[in-house]
């Protein structure tokens, strides 16, 4: 099977560290002392989680990598706020008649910051390197491609052992669509000191703390027009507390949110702050049973549930600007029913009756479930738990750290678990993976109906009307199975100041990371 | 026959001296009743503890019921003091954790003392290198950040509320060992329990007869203001999620719950605040009236 192979013992991993950093970013903290805001003259000023390397062969995801390197790095394909994809350094890319060959054409008025012109030569440069790159996400998230062949100056070719859409996504993330300067790959501190094509260079690292980059200033570098506004932009770590008190002092000017507003209503009323919905936010909270121990190996316990959560509550309380979710699956990615979302309205009484049905009349014990202790869970949690108390289920809860929670949750040590799950993908056969068949994920792995639904679905010679229907099936099945209680459909935010500009023009939303190239300020 | 007479004469010392404990003792009691601000303390805990026995009954509501429809609201007719983030109502929860806060400070104190004393009591008694090797264990133990080795010895055991009690237990055990061992060192020397020795008595029974009731005041002064240690440590630990787990009403977990919505109801750290305030004032309160009471006995003594 597919989860065998050592590369894709890699992208386990890779898979594990997605959700980690997934929930970090939403949670809008990255555990890092606040330093004193840094760039006094001005510039853009953003509070984000920020990783101790820049270096992506030591970055676990693509998230990670993007939310800190973006003033850098440009990626060869990108994602827009529609979740489509667009071009970036590949102007067009085509599949060939098989599948197996994906030809790329890219731009030709490119340099990098070092003075080394982009080319066909530079794109195989990095994707060997990636390639090569022994135990990194890079290299799992490149396992499937075969070969790099440079046709001319501007054309590149990538040959994929099996046919698939996913290098699509590959190609869109900051961990393997990120050019990098093959200089710098060769001999340069890629951990400290990032070369790209972008509108910035570093001007000074932190680890963990804070970079301020200084834009470029060669004749002619920015390619990007709508990039490179600001002289400087400056990003910090910072946790939600010192945030909002930074924000309101003045001292950044933009910051991720993922929570309540509610410590900065005051602001957002008089003007002094805006609040901007990330839409698009690819990111599901819910819970997720355990379906190889009891009790939630039997569909009428997971359907009770099911039925006893009250969604519309939850979301209004401690997410208001997050879409109440009965299905698993995104709205945005191909698959997605809104007729879906008419199924298990919430009903205690109908709940009872299916755990009658089950044989737990009395009740019944439930064990444990771990929820992540980030942003809103908790307290979701625990309206959980007392909506399922209420119908006779009695569910213990675990707050644990997220690292803490998917590594116990990999080796199958709870009944269930309340976490986010994403992946920066618009590729349905990539969801199907985080949510119905990574063993990482779903303890006991897909079973054999599911498996069935999920084969071939990334082959790039099926139509996207194709695509859809079939992952609508797989969808279809696991809602009839109750494979999740799901609760939301997660929203992110951008809490800024007024001067804050150009967030209607979000470039690369995927699963809630956005790339903020084309923010600037207006004064 | 001085073989003879002897241990009559010790059994008459030992009763003398047993009397002279009882006498002093009520000596004690009479003393700590004249201190206003330890009958202060001994009412207020007598208060808690009724109401940590009487909890379910007082409460108005269910403390875990949630009611989302009825969040963050502001203290008044139907929720005297308001209800936290999930609707639920604070009274009741204070009251609650109120048992629950009092029951784990017993278990701490208690496994504390089951460990420290008889270790301390060994040590003092017996002294030599089994004394020194302990010795050194102890002052190890104590050399260690307090509350960094709680959330070690939680994160080894996991999170929960009995973990977190075992592991302030970890931290206190040592100050109720140098207590036992100091205590027991001065007592052992006494000349009671020099002719209990004398008559035969085994080592157990001058452990447990003799010295024990002998090095029972300082302990209690330890008790109480070690009472007081554990509330704090019960709310530091909670406060950071290594302590009760959801929907246990707990004081620390009651303050970091009302920290989220600080900005919007700020009244919710009131009530957790104001009984971690009392009952470690009044447990202190009475470790200094028990100090004092017992602290002038032993100078009139000599």
């Amino acid at each position: 099977m597919r989860w065998s192979t050592r590369a894709n013992r890699a992208r386990r991993l890779a898979a594990v560290m997605t959700a980690v950093a997934t929930a970090t970013v939403l949670a809008g903290c990255g555990g890092g002392s606040s330093s004193d805001g840094g760039g006094a003259e001005s510039g853009l000023r953003i509070a984000y989680p920020l990783a101790k390397s820049l270096d992506p062969h030591q970055a676990a995801e693509p998230i990670q990598m993007l939310i800190a390197t973006w003033p850098v790095y440009d990626r060869l394909i990108q994602i827009n706020p529609d979740s489509e994809y667009e071009p970036m350094l590949a102007t067009e890319w085509e599949f060939s008649g098989d599948g197996k060959t994906l030809t790329l054409e890219l731009r030709d008025d490119v340099t990098f910051t070092d003075g080394v012109a982009f080319d066909a030569e530079a794109v195989k440069a990095n994707l060997d390197d990636f390639r090569a790159a022994e135990g990194t996400a890079l290299q799992a998230n490149l396992a499937n491609v075969s070969e790099v062949t440079v046709v001319d100056d501007d054309t590149v070719e990538i040959g994929l052992a099996e046919p698939s859409t996913e290098i699509l996504s590959t190609l869109a993330s900051g961990l393997g669509g990120a050019m990098i300067s093959p200089k710098a790959l060769e001999s340069g501190d890629l951990a400290t000191t990032p070369v790209g094509t972008g509108a910035y260079e570093v001007e000074s690292f932190t680890p963990g703390q804070e970079v301020v980059y200084t834009r470029r200033t060669d004749e002619g570098g920015i390619w990007d027009d709508k990039t490179g506004k600001p002289a400087k932009v400056s990003i910090t770590n910072m946790d939600p507390d010192a945030q909002i008190n930074a924000l309101k002092s003045g001292q950044i000017d933009l910051a991720g949110w993922s929570q309540v507003t509610d410590p900065f209503q005051t602001q957002l009323d008089s003007g002094q702050l805006d609040y901007t919905t990330i839409e698009g936010a690819l990111t599901m909270v819910g819970v997720n049973f355990n379906r190889t121990m009891k009790p939630f190996d039997d569909p009428l316990v997971r359907e009770a549930v099911n039925y006893a959560i009250d969604r519309e509550s939850i979301v209004e309380a401690f997410q208001p600007d997050a879409q109440p979710r009965v299905q698993p699956w995104p709205d945005g990615i191909s698959g997605f029913d809104e007729g879906r979302e008419s199924e298990y309205s919430y009903d205690p009484e109908k709940a009872k009756s299916l755990l009658a049905q089950a044989g737990y009349a009395d009740g019944i014990d439930a064990g444990e479930m771990l929820v992540a202790q980030s942003g809103a869970l908790p307290a979701a949690a625990e309206t959980i738990q007392s909506s399922l108390a209420d119908v006779g289920i009695d569910l213990k809860l675990r707050n644990v750290d997220v690292f803490t929670l998917v590594t116990a949750w990999a080796e199958s040590k709870a009944n269930a678990q309340l976490m986010y799950m994403s992946v920066p993908s618009l590729d349905p056969y990539t969801w199907l993976q985080r949510l119905f068949g990574n063993p990482m994920f779903t303890p006991g792995g897909p079973d054999q109906e599911m498996t069935k639904l999920m084969a071939g679905l990334d082959d790039p010679g099926l139509s996207e009307e194709e695509r859809a229907e079939r992952a609508g099936e797989a969808v279809q099945y696991a809602l009839d199975e109750s494979y999740y209680g799901m609760v939301y459909q997660g929203s992110g935010g951008l809490v800024s100041a007024p001067s804050v500009k150009g967030l209607d023009d979000l470039a690369s939303v995927s699963g809630g990371v956005v790339d903020l190239r084309n923010t600037y300020l207006e004064k | 026959m001085p073989e003879q007479s002897m241990p009559e004469q010790s059994v008459a010392q030992a009763k003398t001296a047993g009397r002279r404990r009882s006498w002093r003792r009520s000596r004690v009691m009479r003393r700590l009743m004249r201190n206003p601000a330890a009958l202060a303390a001994m009412a207020t805990l007598v208060i808690l503890t009724l109401i940590a026995i009487f909890a379910n009954v007082l409460a108005p509501h269910d403390p875990n019921h949630v009611d989302l429809q009825n969040r963050l609201l502001a203290p008044g007719a139907g929720h005297l003091l308001g209800t936290d983030e999930l609707g639920r109502d604070v009274l009741s929860r204070v009251l609650v954790a109120t048992r629950v806060d009092l029951l784990a400070s017993l278990q701490a104190v208690g496994l504390a003392l089951v460990v420290g004393v008889p270790l301390g009591l060994l040590a003092g008694y017996a002294g030599g290198v089994g004394d020194a090797i302990l010795s050194r264990i102890i002052d190890a133990l104590m050399t260690l950040p307090p509350l960094m080795l709680a959330v070690v010895v939680v994160a080894i055991l996991g999170p929960g509320l009995r973990n977190a009690m075992i592991a302030i237990a970890v931290l206190i055990v040592p100050s109720f060992y140098r207590v036992a061992r100091g205590s027991t060192q001065s007592v052992a020397g006494e000349l009671y329990i020099e002719s209990a020795r004398a008559s035969g008595c085994s080592s157990w029974r001058i452990l447990w007869r003799h010295i024990l009731p002998g090095i029972a005041p300082p302990l209690l002064v330890q008790i109480s203001f070690s009472a007081s240690v554990v509330i704090v440590a019960e709310a530091s630990l909670s406060f950071l999620g290594l302590g009760a787990r959801a929907p246990q009403a707990t004081w620390g977990l009651m303050l970091q719950e009302a920290t989220a919505s600080i900005t919007t109801s700020s009244y919710l750290i009131y009530p957790p605040i104001v009984m971690v305030a009392i009952t470690i004032l009044a447990f202190s309160q009475l470790g200094d009236g028990l100090r004092d009471a017992l602290g002038r006995q032993s100078n009139e003594g000599k």
